[in-house]
């Protein structure tokens, strides 16, 4: 069993039924199953092959899908790129691991291959610019295509996200890491054919692995959700009643803007039988707000890096009044073990704190161009503390990796980019966080008396990182604090952004 | 509202609410989503801004990035919203 199978065996089982929605177009797994056989036919004779890696740059579509089922089907590897990034940082991560084939638009093609990498085959889903055109498939067969046998350890997709250092890296993903937690998913949540699954998270984001393929083995429906329609919460909420959306998975935060902006709470009747949840904590009144008002739908708080999937779940059965912090994250799920160990090495009791660890089958291959992870337990980062009945509390992290509306942000990526700026002599990147803003503040000293304005740094930022990633405010500086041993003082400049924010949140 | 007056409100409020009036460069063409100056929710915020502002109903079907990617276009919309843009000179 690999991971292409999924949709093959639901293709076979029921041909008819609804697998995909976009917003241009819908296909039926019959259709989507025979798109990718020629997709996967189109790339073989581009010259893929098993092992390649082929980068995905699209909007949400029915194509971008069905691409990613075509490289699979030829043992490849696909790369779903979030296509709100500046085609710099898309660049880098060609050359990163070295693409032989992109789908894109012809726009995205013409922009981001360059002399060189000339090599890179490119197919576009619309019919101008160069290379393989959508026009072009038809030339392909549609029946079946034996590709070569993927193994359960051969990779299947490579997911980019923010690297501490400066350059995004690479997270290996498995047929068998990314069957495990699915075959979990689904048995969990009771996934049937009759489900409708809504697709929030972009494609190069980890929820999105979820929803695809938990729809995909049960023969289920797959609405997906453009990346435009986050900026519309009454849209959503009216798609999930017009779509007839049975299970919701986002980040807290898109479910927050549709119950404060989105009218969510005040519908008579939802479709909704499931919300999972997952890529931050839901801040407590806002998760209590939404489980009192729709409380037979089951809510599901799903926890894991992306460097491990979805590996400890929680299901919040009532709320208690007096709670202030966010559900737990809740125990091991997968078939993984999870623990979490002290600063000397021993198991958490219960009431103790600890770095959360995982070993398992979920857990990533390795970083593309890095040692293989091997079975070694992988260490989440995140400080945990276990609870007399069992379940993960969420404490914080225990580096300077942040998470922003569940995207993950290491400030040495942000103050890498910064550093490259020709006025800015140093910089420090600190997050202010309250229920509903997450702020990245940029502490800057400047070269001699040149300093940039703040457009400036945000235009500088935007060329080079992705939205999520953009400096939400500057303060310039003299000088940057410094600890007794020479290290900057992060926590102070956090304690400074974070009274700053308070005395305006006050004023308003 | 003429429309130079229209631009000169959203400004006005983009450089308060957002920027903190660390606005200099701030033009009609500046790319608000682009340069993440906007998001989701800042977008959510501009909408009952405009609303409450100018007396205009954006209905569900308007709020697309394509009519917030900079100044130009929001005040576009929004005279496309008042009195049919009967009144506005300047446009």
């Amino acid at each position: 069993m690999s991971l292409k199978d999924l949709l093959v065996l639901s293709a076979k089982r029921t041909p008819d039924a609804l697998a995909v929605k976009g917003p241009d177009e819908s296909l039926t797994y019959g259709e989507i199953d025979r798109l990718a056989n020629r997709i996967a036919r189109a790339l073989d004779d581009s010259g893929v092959r098993k092992g390649d890696r082929v980068g995905i740059w699209l909007d949400k579509s029915v194509r971008a899908v069905a691409a990613m089922q075509g490289v699979l089907r030829l043992g490849a590897a696909y790369v779903p790129l979030d296509p709100l990034s500046p085609a710099y940082r898309v660049r880098s991560i060609i050359q990163d691991c070295d693409m032989r084939a992109f789908v894109s638009t012809a726009k995205g093609a013409e922009t981001t291959l360059t002399d060189s990498n000339a090599n890179v085959a490119s197919l576009c889903t619309d019919n101008t610019g160069q290379g393989l055109s959508w026009d072009d498939l038809q030339s392909f067969s549609d029946e079946p295509f034996e590709g070569p046998k993927s193994g359960e350890n051969d990779l299947a997709f490579i997911l980019y996200t923010s690297g501490s250092t400066g350059k995004p890296k690479g997270v290996c993903i498995s047929n068998l890491n990314a069957l495990a937690f699915i075959e979990w998913a689904g048995d969990e949540i009771k996934v049937n054919s009759d489900d409708r699954f809504s697709n929030h998270a972009p494609f190069h984001f980890d929820l999105s692995v979820l929803d695809l393929y938990v729809a995909f083995r049960a023969g289920a429906s797959v609405i997906l959700i453009p990346d435009m329609l986050s900026y519309a919460p009454r849209r959503l909420v009216n798609l999930i009643q017009q779509e007839e959306v049975t299970i919701w998975y986002s980040v807290p935060s898109a479910l927050i803007l549709m119950m404060e902006q989105g009218g969510l709470l005040e519908e008579q009747t939802i479709p909704l039988r499931a919300i999972l949840f997952a890529g931050e904590p839901f801040p407590i009144k806002h998760l209590r707000r939404l489980y009192e008002r729709w409380s037979a739908v089951r809510f599901l708080n799903l926890y894991g890096p992306t460097e491990t999937n979805v590996c400890t779940f929680y299901e919040v059965r009532g709320i208690k009044k007096d709670r202030t912090k966010p559900v737990p994250i809740g125990r091991g799920c997968s078939g993984d073990r999870v623990w979490a160990v002290k600063d000397d090495g021993t198991e958490t009791k219960p009431g103790e704190e600890g770095e959360l660890m995982v070993s398992g089958p979920t857990v990533m291959l390795g970083y593309w161009g890095h040692p293989a992870h091997g079975d070694k337990p992988y260490p989440t980062g995140d400080m945990v503390r276990l609870e007399k009945d069992g379940n993960y509390d969420y404490v914080g992290r225990r580096d300077h990796m942040v998470k922003v509306r569940g995207h993950r942000v290491e400030l040495g990526e942000i103050e890498a980019a910064l550093g490259g700026h020709t006025d800015i002599h140093e910089v420090a990147v600190v997050v202010s966080s309250s229920d509903m803003n997450t702020r990245l503040i940029a502490f800057i000293v400047c070269n001699d008396n040149t300093r940039p304005t703040f457009l400036d740094i945000k235009r500088h930022c935007a060329e080079r990182l992705p939205r999520y990633m953009i400096v939400d405010d500057v303060s310039f500086l003299n000088e940057l604090p410094r600890t007794r041993n020479g290290k900057v003082d992060r926590l102070k400049l956090k304690q400074d952004a974070e009274n700053i924010y308070k005395k305006k949140d006050d004023i308003k | 509202m003429k429309q130079t007056e229209i631009l000169d409100e959203l400004k006005g409020y983009i450089s308060r609410e957002v920027l903190d009036g660390k606005d200099v460069g701030l033009d009609e063409s500046t790319p608000l989503l682009e340069w993440g100056i906007i998001d989701s929710m800042g977008m959510a915020n501009m909408v009952s801004f405009i609303q409450n502002r100018f007396h205009v109903e954006i209905p569900d079907d308007m709020i697309l990035p394509e009519h917030f990617i900079n100044l130009s276009a929001l005040s576009n919309l929004v005279v496309s919203l008042t009195m049919g843009g009967n009144d506005i000179s300047g446009s």
